[in-house]
Order: structure tokens, then sequence, then C-alpha cells
């Protein structure tokens, strides 16, 4: 691109979705991309209202009541085809119906579940045993679905998407750390997304330039329980329902930020040499940090 | 930070597919407009005089045109727009017939009585759905005057591929005519009536080229069939084939100029039929934005043909083929137009204001052409008009 | 700003390189192809009327893609 667009204005849209913190920065140049930006923050909260497992009248809060439901509607069925991928490519790790084992893990406070109450929880975790065929779903009884860790990453791609129908092409998307750029600033230059190190929040330890595509974190020191000296971070295994250790937090860049958060998630449940294994045969871009 | 080159991993590439499956990730490519919009234009065309020292009969005072034109553009839902156009025309003056040999063997005009009052009614609809790569159109129509009635239709689909860097589109339309001539009776005394079909095809390639550069290139064809003669210059004698056969070659871009705030059109159509008739036209524009809302059009267009193997301007013996013409539009000649366009852009409204002058002479032709048709036509057409966005 | 001969040059090679696939322009850099003065009909009623009247005066016609009735025009 070469020159900047006259009177183009960086304009930065603040605002709490999903339980985060958001922000649209975007470079707007008419009176009528103003309504683009409303419309777009507008997308971050109906996609919320869907499925958000907060609220009972969410598609997702029925789906879990329900147990049977037919006549999915498309956008929910990619979810599903989305998660169902992600599943089968890590090897188990990376399970929507994980959240089940919230019932065992109290992160508010200070003491760990008993081996008895986790192996009792167990029969009820496995995406395998989600049923689907076309629009329809049965999810067993005590079994739960959660799109966590799916959907906050997928707004913002959605976001940045619907910036980019409009023909609004430059601006930075982040939903609570979950971050997808609309294009690079009109100059050019890409956004500067720094990560951050757990122990010195302030700090950035690291820099992804970031002209197209996502970047999102999976971390486990935001929450944590210790327990004679040991720390169990709140991101759970869902093969063995204990929480993983030794990685702190690792960051993708992505095509999208959706792969990018899903590709976190796994890299963080893989453990340190593992999970860099894994990282580098996807050939993206990342920052892995080890406790 | 450990950062590896991007490569093909089927992992990734299994996420990434699932992705781009989801709704909110599809910058969907094609959609109805947002809004409906009304148009409306009002044209004033108004023809040169003919060259009264080389008029042999008629009235020199050749055509003027008024001419009506509405459009109506709405949106049904999301995915399907329908549009509405009329236009009315209103004709008054005289027009060529044809030429004959003057006294000195020089070419003279026959022209016809002024008192030609004619209008044309013209009412079309076109219904386009879109998809997520790509629209399908269907369009029907009708044209009347009180001597010829005209029904057309077509359907065209636009694909979009390879991220909407390229896209694809065919187009075919259909003509059935039917010529009834004021004043002419068959044999039984009966109005006199015949017909013609057309059958168009069009394929065209459009490719992004950078972020300020588009081409498209595309061939057509044209195959007309029928009555295909002036029923008002046959009297006078114009004999023409009952088929013509049409082949084009067009050929464009767009270039956006930053710096200038403007965009570039380039346009030219290499044009040749079984009358041997063949023309290149080449048009070009400058799109100027002035601020945010005025934009200033310039265009230029210049045209050369070459003449039907049965034109000449008289005839003193019979082809053997028995078909003869000596219409100006068949004769060798090159033709000039200049336009100035003007849009002002009000909130909602959008006005325009365009002027074209438009001027024809065997003279333009690149080519030596030893006798130009006096019948050649000089215009200036002004054009008013307002759109409006709900 | 390249000159207009190297402008072609380009869009010709990219025009040969269809086939291969390859993705010329990212969406977040279509800001100025998607501009309405860009199109390669700007305005469809006046270039209904233009297509007319040189349909009407001159031998020649097609290569647009509309459809459209003939007319007695003299």
């Amino acid at each position: 691109m070469s020159s900047v667009k006259k009177d183009s204005l960086l304009k930065v849209f603040s605002f709490k979705a999903m339980g985060s913190p958001c922000k649209i920065h975007v470079y707007l140049s008419r009176q009528q991309e103003l309504h683009v930006a409303q419309a777009a923050i507008q997308l971050v909260h109906q996609l919320e209202a869907k499925y958000s497992r907060y609220q009972s009248t969410s598609i997702l809060s029925k789906m879990n009541k329900d147990g049977e439901t037919t006549g999915l509607d498309n956008e929910t069925i990619a979810l599903l085809n989305y998660a169902d991928i992600a599943f089968h490519n890590s090897d188990g790790l990376f399970d929507i119906t994980t959240g089940v084992l919230r019932k065992a893990w109290n992160f508010k406070s200070q003491s760990i579940p008993t081996h008895e109450l986790i192996e009792s929880l167990m029969p009820y975790i496995g995406w395998q045993k989600i049923i689907r065929e076309g629009a329809s779903i049965i999810i067993p009884k005590g079994m739960q679905i959660d799109f966590g860790g799916i959907v906050k990453e997928y707004a913002a791609d959605a976001v940045a998407s619907y910036f980019l129908a409009h023909n609004v092409c430059h601006g930075l998307v982040d939903l609570g750390g979950d971050i997808r750029a609309i294009g690079p600033h009109p100059s050019g230059k890409p956004w500067q997304v720094g990560i951050r190190n757990p122990c010195t929040p302030k700090a950035a330890i690291a820099k992804i330039e970031l002209s197209s595509g996502g970047v999102a974190t999976s971390g486990n020191y935001e929450r944590f329980i210790s327990v004679n000296g040991h720390r169990y971070g709140h991101v759970l295994n869902p093969l063995t329902g204990w929480p993983v250790s030794g990685v702190s937090s690792v960051s993708v860049h992505a095509d999208t930020c959706i792969v990018a958060g899903t590709a976190s998630t796994i890299g963080l449940l893989k453990g340190p040499s593992e999970g860099k294994h894994w990282l580098n045969d996807l050939g993206v871009e990342y920052v892995l940090q080890e406790e | 930070m450990a950062a590896t080159k991007k490569r093909t991993n089927p992992m990734l590439a299994a996420l990434t597919t699932s992705a781009l499956a989801l709704p909110g990730l599809n910058v969907k490519a094609d959609s109805a407009p947002e809004a409906a919009s009304v148009g409306y234009r009002f044209y004033v065309y108004q023809e040169g005089d003919a060259p009264v020292d080389k008029l042999s009969s008629g009235s020199p005072e050749r055509y003027s045109i008024y001419v009506n034109q509405f459009q109506l553009l709405a949106p049904l839902n999301e995915s399907v727009s329908i549009n509405f156009n009329y236009i009315q025309e209103s004709m008054s003056g005289a027009s060529p017939v044809g030429t004959e040999a003057g006294d000195g063997g020089e070419s003279q005009l026959i022209m016809s009585a002024a008192s030609i009052k004619e209008s044309r009614r013209d009412v079309s609809s076109t219904v386009r759905w879109y998809a997520e790569n790509g629209n399908l159109g269907m369009s029907v129509g009708v044209s009347n005057e009180n001597d010829y009635d005209a029904t057309y239709g077509g359907i065209d689909v636009e694909r979009h591929f390879n991220k909407k860097n390229t896209s694809v589109k065919l187009a075919s339309s259909v003509s059935s005519d039917t010529l009834s001539p004021t004043g002419r009776v068959d044999e039984q005394s009966k109005q006199f009536t015949q017909s013609k079909q057309s059958v168009s095809m069009v394929a065209s390639i459009t490719q992004l080229v950078s972020a300020q550069a588009m081409l498209q290139t595309g061939f057509g064809t044209t195959l007309l069939s029928g009555y295909l003669t002036d029923p008002y210059k046959a009297l006078e004698g114009d004999v023409r084939p009952e088929s013509k056969n049409q082949y084009t070659w067009s050929a464009g871009a767009r270039i956006f100029f930053a710096a200038q705030d403007a965009a570039m059109h380039i346009g030219y159509r290499y044009y040749t039929d079984d009358w041997n008739i063949n023309s290149h036209a080449v048009k070009l524009s400058w799109y100027q934005n002035i601020k945010y809302d005025i934009q200033l059009i310039p265009s230029l267009r210049y045209y050369v043909q070459t003449e039907a193997e049965f034109y000449d301007r008289y005839f003193t013996t019979a082809r053997s083929d028995g078909f003869f013409s000596t219409d100006y539009r068949l004769s060798s000649y090159g033709a000039i137009s200049a336009k100035l366009k003007y849009v002002q852009t009000l909130k909602r409204f959008s006005y325009t204001a365009t002027i074209e002058w438009y001027d024809s002479s065997a003279s333009y032709s690149y080519r030596n052409i030893s006798f130009e048709s006096p019948g050649l036509v000089n215009y200036v057409m002004f054009t008013t008009g307002l759109n409006f966005n709900f | 700003m390249k000159t207009h001969s190297a402008r072609f040059k380009v869009g010709l090679i990219l025009l040969l390189g269809l086939l291969s696939g390859c993705v010329a322009v990212q969406p977040w850099e279509r800001e100025y192809l998607t501009k309405p003065e860009m199109l390669w009909t700007t305005d469809s009623m006046e270039a209904t009327l233009e297509e007319h009247v040189y349909f009407s005066k001159e031998a020649s016609s097609g290569g647009s893609t509309s459809a459209g009735g003939g007319c007695g025009c003299n």
C-alpha cells in the first residue's frame, strides 16, 4: 500500500464482553464507518449471548440442559465441527467437554480434590462420547460442552472479517488478549503485539509483529492452587483430570485467531518439550514460557 | 522466541480449513446491496444539422431526443436484489435515408421529412442472487415503439476464485424483435411485418494485479438472423443479408492513483463481423475525487470502423450478391467523443450532470478514406440526474 | 510510481499465472480496489443509455454483458 489515506483517524473502542476487557483499534475515514464499528461490537455481544455458559438463555446452555438438540444452526454446527477437528488433531487433548472438572477443581480455595472425586467425573469427559449427526447433537447425561476456548477467538476473527467486508482494512481487534489484525497500519507498518511475562506483567518479553492473522495466548498462571509448595495451574488435562505443569504460557500467531487459540492450548497441554516439538511441527510462530 | 517459517502441516491445514468454514470468518464476497436506491436521469440528445450543400431531398434538421430514465434497486433479503428500469424516449426530426449520386458524381444525402415523431418505452427488470463466491442475474425486458417491438432476456453468472483475486463471468442474452414500418404494406395491403432474432454470449475474466490495479478481458459473440435491412431505407434501396455473426474481444483496466485520489479506466474493444465490418473502440476515463463529495470525470473515446462489404455511397450497377446499402452507419469513418461528468454527493443524494460531444468524420479514421458519407452524425448530449439511497 | 507499461507487464504475467492459484492481493489490501470509482460499471443507468446510443449510431456493438433489445432507431 502506498500513501496514507487522507483523514483516516485511529479510533479505539473499549468495551467489556465475554468476561474480558476488549479493545478495537481501527482507522476510520468516513462517518458511516462508525456504524460499522458499532455493528462489529454488537457482533461480539451477540456471540456472547449465543454461546455463554453463564447465560441460561444461550444456545449452549440449552444444549447442555436438554441433552438432545435438533435443528442446530449453521454457525453452531461449524463450531462443533471445528471442535471435532481440534480434538482429533490433538490426540484428545483439546476437548470442549473438560468443563465438568470444574465441579472438582475450585481455584478459589487452596485445597486440591481427592483422586476419587476426579475419577468419579472422568466418565463424563470425552468428546468422542458426544453423538452428532448433521444438525443434531446428543450430550449424554452428566456431560457438558463449553465453547470457552473457541468462541472468544472466533469472535475476534469474525469482527476482523466484518470490518474487511465493509472495506475497513486497517485495525486490530483485542478481545481479552485474543488478538486478530484486520490489517496493518495505513502506512503498512505492522501492529506490535507484546507477549508478557507472567511474573512481571508490565514488561513484554517478546513482540510479535502482526499485519494479518491472529495471536492467542493460553496461560496457566492466572489462577492456581498452591499446596505444600506445589503449584496446581488451572489448565486441566482432559485425559487425566489433573492440571498440567511445566508451561506457564504459550502464545501462537496463526492465520486466524481461533486456530492460534487452539494451537496455544494444545501446546500448553502437551508440556514444555513435547509442546515445543508439536508447535514446531505445526509451523506456526510461537512464544512458549516454561514455569 | 522460537519462530519457524510457515509450511503446510496437515494438522494446521485441517484446523484452518474448518476455521474458514465458520460463517463469521467468511468475508462475504458478494452480497445484495444493503439499502434500496432510486435513480432518475433526464437526457437531451441533439444531432447537428445535415450539410445543406450535400442535401438532395428532405429536411436537414436531424434528430432531437428527450429521454426520461428511472431505476429502482432494492434488496429483497441478504442475498437477493431486484431492479426495475424504465426508459421513455421522445424523438423528433429527420433521419438519413441513404445517399445517391449528385450531378457531379459526388454523393448527395437523402433525408426523410422532418415530421417524424416517435416514442419508445423500454421496461426491464433484473433479479440477482448473491452467493458466497459469486452471483447470478436474470433479466427480462420489452421495448416498444409504434413500428418496432423487442422482447429480450438474459442470464449471467459470475464466480470468484482464488480468494476473489480472479473472477469469471459468463453472460448470455436473447432478443426477439418485430418490425412493422409505418405506411408500408405487403402484397395483400396488410401491414408489412418482419422479425429478427439475436443471441449473444460473453465470457470474461477479471484479475486483481496489485492493491491498485485490476484487469479484465473478454470474448463475445452475437448472432443475428431475420430481417436485418432497415425498412425505411429499403424503399430507396437497402438490402442486407438475413444473418450477421458478430465477434468481439475486449480488454480493460482499472488503476487507482492514491497520491491523486483518482481512478483511471481504460477500455478497448475489437469488433469483427461477417459483413466485413471491423472496428476498434478505445475509451479512457479519469475519475478525480475532489474533497469527499465531488467527482469530476473526463472521458475520451475513439472509434474507427471499416465499411460493410455491400456498402457504397451510391450504386450504378447491381452487386452480384444482390445486397446493397448506402446507410452511413455501414460506411468507413472514425468518431471522437469527449465527455465530462460531474457528481456531487450530499448525504443520501447524489447529483450528476454530464455533457458529451460526439463527432464522426472520415478524416478521424487512421485509414485513408476517399469518400466520406454525408450522413455521418454529430451530436451533443446533456444528462442530469439524481440518485437517492434509502 | 511504476510506469504503465511495467504495470501491464506485471498484469500479463499474473494473468498467465492464474492457473497456478497464486494469491496476488490480500483482502486487507483491497481498500482502493473496492472503491466505487473502481467498479467496471460505475453508473449503470448512464452506461445503459450510452450503449444504446452507440448501438444505434455505429455498425458495431457488443462486448458488454448486459442484455438489451434492438430498436427501430433510424
